[in-house]
């Protein structure tokens, strides 16, 4: 039962599904009689089985999967240190060697990389580069990830949508610590459950996924993994405040409550009073209203058994108010019915409990259990159309790991079960009601293979059977291959099939910011949705990686290009002006995205990255045959520059981040119909936005953060179609392609104790 | 119904990983660079029963986990020895370690220091 390096890995590769766990310090060296964080020393266990480096503020975090109890400190110009795991946060000062003047080396580690070593092509972003941005929440998370696209998803609600290969996120499959999480009616407003601060890390996945974690993802998978309290900051606040009146309040706050439990709880609150109307169109640029989320987690780390555990509650409150500068919420005096607008009310509860058990013998093999409730009730009045949704999800996965022969041959093999009950309720326009109460409900068997030779080649080929109610029985194979054709240059392909049940209302929520009529046109009363098949698609993809030096700096070439291809789909057809018309795809619907990316460090402190994005996404419509994809730019120009300054003695540094993103012509709706005044062109402008963040680190403790959004002051002209008229047949807020409020400057500070 | 399926899947996982008799050993095994760490990991790992194996060039100690029935821990060692790398009870033949990159040559202390 002595130490073993494999239980570490073992550990990690399961943490991508389950958990981490970490002793974990700071290094520091004594300059000028200042206590000064050391880079890159070597950390690692006294029998060796197991490593990392310090970061660069000198901390570092170590798996200890065996219960080790001393590990060894080692840096240039320094004696070794061997210290004894007592607290898991240690303080520890190197001592100088005899003769040797302390040599610092500073290493350059970036915010988000893409790995040459795994199958699939994964990005993944630290919580270092969510703070290069606002990043209130996740769907402001991916401002400086040029694989996603983030824009408004109307002119009302101020919600933001993220866009993947050309596809927009209900293709994208959504987990938090690889539960599937954004979906069903959180597909509408489940981004901004995600406070920004709460994030640890994000992966961003092209492509088909892994089978362990569902069938759904069509176009990728991105997921999120939150602070752990064993690892997390003993205190953090964070407060934010933009121009619009938009406040923020995040705070954490964990606790060692014995050997064996830590506590962590998670505090988002925000806040919005009033909106300005900047572009005089006599509605509310932004809602207003608030938001409450708490989470607790419990995390169990018992080493000596080998067993890992978290326990998660969340609950959420959140309200918005939204539409005409008179409309007053709540007010039933007839005068206010004059005026459009609405309210969304929401309130989630969310439980997770997860388990991972570790051989502590057999190393390579683990067994690991998630489970997880959510409870959802939203409900939502857009001038006289309702939106109401009522959601109970249960998902329950559980997988093993083990090996085949040996550990170049690794297996995972599995089960999962989900159960969704939905009670939605929607009036549209006062006219016709839709009342779709449905139970979905699926299990699955899976088995990924993977192979890794430690050489050129690392494979994973993986299949999954599900038995779904409302689908019957499909299977869902995945491959992803990396070849390394040299040392520093790979290339990725991967193909997979992927299936998903639409969650029409809540995905098309954007429709009743309109006077759309709603229609099915197979089947005009649906009670649920079983007219409607399943999106079901193949994607395939190539990606070639490649890493070199130019001008002696480290550079990285990154193609890549990925082919989703619809068999089935629900189309919301918006081309008739006045109706939203949602049938099954007859004919062809794909999404074809090409993307280069260079990024290149011009020295210890910049960062720079250039991306061009191309992508061609078309959909062959019943009443107006193939028309490229709404709302969906045909080329994107993305440049990054992040400097990262040197720290002073006093543990200062500044931090400076500038983006700028052109974003081509995007096809627009058909409006010919309309009375001349109602008519819009057919393809929007190119935009050219910049954003920008400077912050100062005053030390390990405090920073203030001040950025602008939208710096050019560039906005959208007649983001609300028909607003003179907002109970007429052409009010529409839907054809939204660019910012709608002008530019935007924010301040915030970040205060830990660590 | 599902909960006895389950049950079924995990005692089945369990058992057809239990049968076989595995066994997990830590032994030192002399070596200086990466290139040392990838021979003796792959050269283990072509070697019919043994299951996992992880060197160290920091301590030079290997683990392995294999399969008592396939190999013994002195078949393990002779295994190691015949491709130019010491361990604790096997020496390497000298024709084994001449054969070795001149940046593997462990013996030499010119070459240690140059990794140190």
């Amino acid at each position: 039962m002595n130490n073993n390096f494999f239980l570490t890995i073992i550990f990690l590769s399961i943490s991508s599904f389950l958990f981490s766990q970490d002793v974990k310090g700071t290094i520091l060296e004594i300059i000028e009689n200042k206590e000064t964080p050391v880079v890159g020393a070597n950390i690692y266990w006294i029998d060796n089985s197991g490593g990392t480096i310090s970061d660069i503020n000198g901390k570092f975090k170590l798996s200890n999967p065996d219960n080790n109890n001393s590990y060894v400190i080692s840096f240039v110009g320094y004696q070794n240190d061997t210290i004894s795991v007592q607290s898991s946060d240690a303080k520890i000062i190197l001592k100088s060697d005899a003769e040797l003047d302390a040599v610092s080396i500073r290493y350059n580690t970036k915010s988000s990389s893409v790995s040459l070593l795994s199958s699939a092509n994964i990005l993944n972003i630290s919580s270092d580069e969510l703070l290069k941005a606002a990043c209130c929440n996740l769907s402001e998370s991916f401002e400086t990830t040029p694989s996603i696209d983030v824009n408004f998803s109307d002119g009302i609600s101020g919600r933001k949508q993220i866009n993947m290969l050309g596809l927009s996120s209900p293709n994208i499959l959504m987990s938090i610590e690889n539960i599937p999480s954004i979906r069903g009616a959180l597909q509408s407003y489940g981004l901004t459950y995600i406070p920004g601060t709460w994030i640890e890390s994000l992966q961003v996945a092209k492509g088909s996924g892994s089978v362990v974690n569902g069938y759904e993802s069509i176009s990728g998978q991105i997921n999120a993994e939150l602070r752990k309290p064993l690892t997390d900051d003993k205190f953090f606040l964070n407060l934010f405040a933009n121009q619009m009146e938009r406040l923020e309040l995040n705070t954490h706050y964990t606790a060692n409550l014995n050997q064996k439990l830590d506590y962590g709880l998670y505090f988002h609150a925000n806040k919005k009073d009033t909106s300005a109307d900047n572009n005089n169109d006599g509605f509310r640029d932004d809602p207003t209203g608030q938001q409450l989320n708490i989470l607790n987690r419990f995390q169990y780390t018992n080493l000596e058994k080998g067993l890992v555990g978290f326990f998660d509650f969340n609950y959420v409150f959140d309200e918005r108010v939204y539409g005409e500068n008179e409309y007053i919420d709540g007010i039933i005096f007839p005068e206010n019915r004059n005026y459009w607008g609405g309210k969304t009310d929401s309130e989630m509860v969310k439980t997770n409990f997860k388990f991972g058990y570790v051989d502590p013998e057999i190393t390579y093999r683990s067994l690991g259990i998630q489970f997880a409730y959510t409870g959802i009730d939203m409900g939502s009045s857009f001038g006289n159309s309702i939106h109401d949704t009522n959601q109970s999800s249960i998902f329950t996965n559980l997988v093993y790991n083990s090996i085949i022969g040996n550990t170049n041959n690794k297996i995972k093999t599995g089960i999962s079960i989900s159960y969704d009950e939905y009670d939605e309720y929607v009036n549209n326009l006062g006219f016709i009601d839709f009342d779709i109460s449905r139970i979905e409900k699926s299990v699955g068997a899976y088995f990924e293979y993977n192979y890794d030779n430690s050489d050129k080649i690392n494979l994973s080929a993986g299949i999954r059977f599900d038995n779904h109610n409302k689908i019957g029985n499909f299977v869902s194979p995945r491959f992803h291959m990396n070849y390394m054709v040299l040392p520093k240059s790979t290339i990725k392909f991967s193909f997979g099939k992927a299936t998903r049940l639409a969650n029409i209302f809540s995905e098309n929520q954007k429709l009743f910011y309109s006077s759309r009529e709603i229609i099915f046109t197979e089947n005009s009363l649906p009670s649920d949705f079983s007219s409607m098949k399943a999106d079901q698609a193949w994607n395939y993809g190539v990606s070639i990686i490649n890493s070199f030096k130019l001008f002696g700096k480290e550079s990285q070439l990154i193609l890549d290009y990925y082919i989703t291809d619809f068999e089935n789909k629900v189309v919301a057809d918006w081309e008739t002006p006045t109706q939203i018309n949602f049938y099954n795809l007859n004919g062809k619907s794909f999404s074809n995205s090409f993307q280069a990316q260079f990024s290149h460090t011009l020295s210890n402190s910049i960062d720079l990255l250039f991306a061009y994005k191309n992508t061609v996404a078309e959909t062959d419509y019943s009443s107006h045959g193939r028309l490229k994809n709404p709302l969906t730019p045909s080329d994107r120009i993305f440049f990054n520059v992040a400097y990262d300054g040197p720290t002073n003695d006093k543990g200062r540094n500044w931090k400076y981040d500038f983006t700028f993103n052109h974003v081509g012509k995007q096809r627009l709706p058909s409006t010919q119909n309309n009375p001349s005044e109602y008519r819009i062109s057919g393809t929007s402008e190119r935009l050219n936005l910049i954003n920008t963040q400077i912050t100062r680190v005053f030390n390990d403790s405090f920073q203030l953060y001040l950025g602008v959004e939208n710096l050019t002051n560039y906005r959208q002209k007649n983001t609300i179609l028909g607003a003179d008229d907002p109970f007429g047949d052409y009010f529409d807020a839907t054809y939204v392609y660019g910012p709608i409020f002008g530019r935007m400057t924010y301040v915030g500070l970040r205060y830990y104790i660590n | 119904m599902k909960s006895n399926f389950i049950l079924t899947f995990l005692v089945l996982l369990f058992t057809v990983d239990s049968i076989s008799q595995t066994k997990s050993e830590v032994i030192f095994v002399d070596g200086v660079c990466g290139m040392c760490e990838k021979r003796i990991e792959s050269n283990c790992l072509a070697t019919k029963g043994i299951k996992l194996a992880n060197w160290n060039k920091e301590n030079r100690m290997l683990r392995v986990i294999f399969n008592e029935k396939k190999i013994s821990l002195e078949q393990i060692h002779k295994k190691i020895a015949s491709i130019g790398h010491d361990t604790k009870l096997e020496t390497a033949p000298d024709e084994a370690y001449n054969n070795l990159y001149m940046c593997c040559k462990y013996r030499d202390e010119e070459v240690v220091k140059n990794h140190q």
